[in-house]
C-alpha cells in the first residue's frame, strides 16, 4: 500500500515537473534557427548604425509590411519601407545606436515569429517580426515596432 | 525621333505595369480567411464594449503573447490578469477594429493581419478620451476554433492642442 502511494506520488511529481518543460519546448524553434534570426537582427542594427537604409531594407520581402513606433500607419512594400528608414536616419544625422535583444522565436508552420527588445538612442521598445524563408534566406514579411521614451 | 518617342512610350508602359505586378504579388485574402478574422475582431470589439475580460481572454490561445510597449505578456492566464485589472480601472466604449484591405494573410495553417483600431476610454472620475492606432495579429487554430496567438498594437499620438489666443 505504501509502495503504491509512493509510486503514485513520484509519478505525479514527475508529470507535473515535466509538463511545463514540454510546453516551453513547444514554444521555441531549434537553436540553429534562433541563431540565424539573432544574426539577422545584428546585421540590421549594423546597417541602421551605418545609415545604410538600402542594406536594412534588403532584409525585408518585396511585399513586407512595416509599422514603426510613434503612431504612423503601416508602410507597404520594400520601397516604401526603405524611404521611411531613410527619413528616420535623415532626422538623426549624428551617430546612431540601435540594438536588438532577441526575447523569443517560435514556429508558425514553416515561418517564424520573433519578439525582441530594442533601444534606439533615448528610445526603447519591443518589436514583433514575422520571418519567411526566401531563396537567399530569412526575410522580414512583417515588422511591428512600438517605442516609448526611456 | 519617332523611334525615341516609341521607346519613351514603352518605358511608360513598363512603369505603369510594374505597380500592377507588385499588386498581383500580394494575394487577395479568401472570403473564408476574411470571415475568420472578422469573427475574432467582432468578438474582441464586443468584449471591449462590454468591459468583459473573460470574453476577451477567451479569444486568445493558451500560449498567446501580447506585445505591449512595456514588454510581452505570455500566456492566457497573464493576459486574463492584465485585462481584468484594466477593466476594473478603465471603461471602454465604441471599440472598433478593421483589417486593412490586404489582410488577413495565410501563413501555412495560420493567418496574420494588420489593421486599425479605435475606441473611447474613461478612467473613473476622468473625461472620455478618444484613442486610435494600428494592430497586428496572428491567428492559430485551437481545436476547431480560430484564436489569437499574437497581438501587438501602437497608439497614434494625439495631435498637439491648438495654441490658445487671448
Amino acid at each position: 500500500m505504501k509502495i503504491r502511494l509512493l509510486l503514485l506520488t513520484l509519478g505525479w511529481l514527475v508529470i507535473s515537473f515535466a509538463t511545463p518543460a514540454l510546453a516551453e519546448e513547444k514554444k521555441e524553434v531549434n537553436p540553429e534557427v534562433r541563431q540565424q534570426i539573432e544574426a539577422l537582427l545584428v546585421k540590421g542594427d549594423e546597417a541602421y548604425n551605418k545609415h545604410d537604409a538600402a542594406a536594412l531594407a534588403a532584409g525585408f520581402t518585396e511585399d513586407a509590411v512595416f509599422v514603426g513606433g510613434g503612431g504612423p500607419g503601416p508602410h507597404y512594400g520594400r520601397q516604401a519601407i526603405e524611404q521611411r528608414i531613410a527619413l528616420d536616419m535623415a532626422s538623426s544625422p549624428g551617430e546612431l545606436s540601435q540594438s536588438h535583444e532577441l526575447l523569443q522565436v517560435y514556429e508558425l508552420g514553416i515561418d517564424v515569429c520573433a519578439i525582441s527588445k530594442f533601444t534606439v538612442g533615448q528610445w526603447k521598445g519591443y518589436a514583433v517580426f514575422l520571418f519567411v524563408r526566401e531563396a537567399d534566406g530569412w526575410k522580414i514579411r512583417m515588422e511591428y515596432a512600438d517605442t516609448m521614451i526611456e | 525621333m519617332k523611334i525615341r518617342f516609341l521607346f519613351a512610350l514603352v518605358g511608360m508602359a513598363i512603369s505603369f505595369a510594374l505597380p500592377t505586378f507588385a499588386q498581383e504579388k500580394e494575394s487577395t485574402p479568401s472570403d473564408k480567411d476574411r470571415q475568420v478574422s472578422a469573427v475574432i475582431l467582432e468578438q474582441s470589439a464586443e468584449a471591449y464594449n462590454n468591459n468583459d475580460a473573460a470574453a476577451l481572454v477567451a479569444i486568445f490561445t493558451e500560449d498567446a503573447v501580447i506585445v505591449t510597449d512595456k514588454g510581452p505578456i505570455y500566456g492566457r492566464e497573464a493576459i486574463d490578469k492584465m485585462y481584468t485589472d484594466l477593466f476594473k480601472r478603465v471603461h471602454f466604449s465604441n471599440h472598433l477594429n478593421k483589417d486593412d484591405q490586404v489582410s488577413p494573410h495565410a501563413i501555412d495553417d495560420q493567418l496574420w493581419s494588420n489593421g486599425e483600431w479605435s475606441h473611447t476610454y474613461q478612467v473613473k472620475g476622468g473625461d472620455p478620451v478618444h484613442q486610435k492606432g494600428y494592430y497586428s495579429a496572428i491567428y492559430s487554430r485551437e481545436g476547431d476554433t480560430w484564436k489569437v496567438r499574437m497581438l501587438t498594437w501602437n497608439v497614434t499620438p494625439a495631435p498637439p492642442a491648438p495654441a490658445q489666443t487671448k
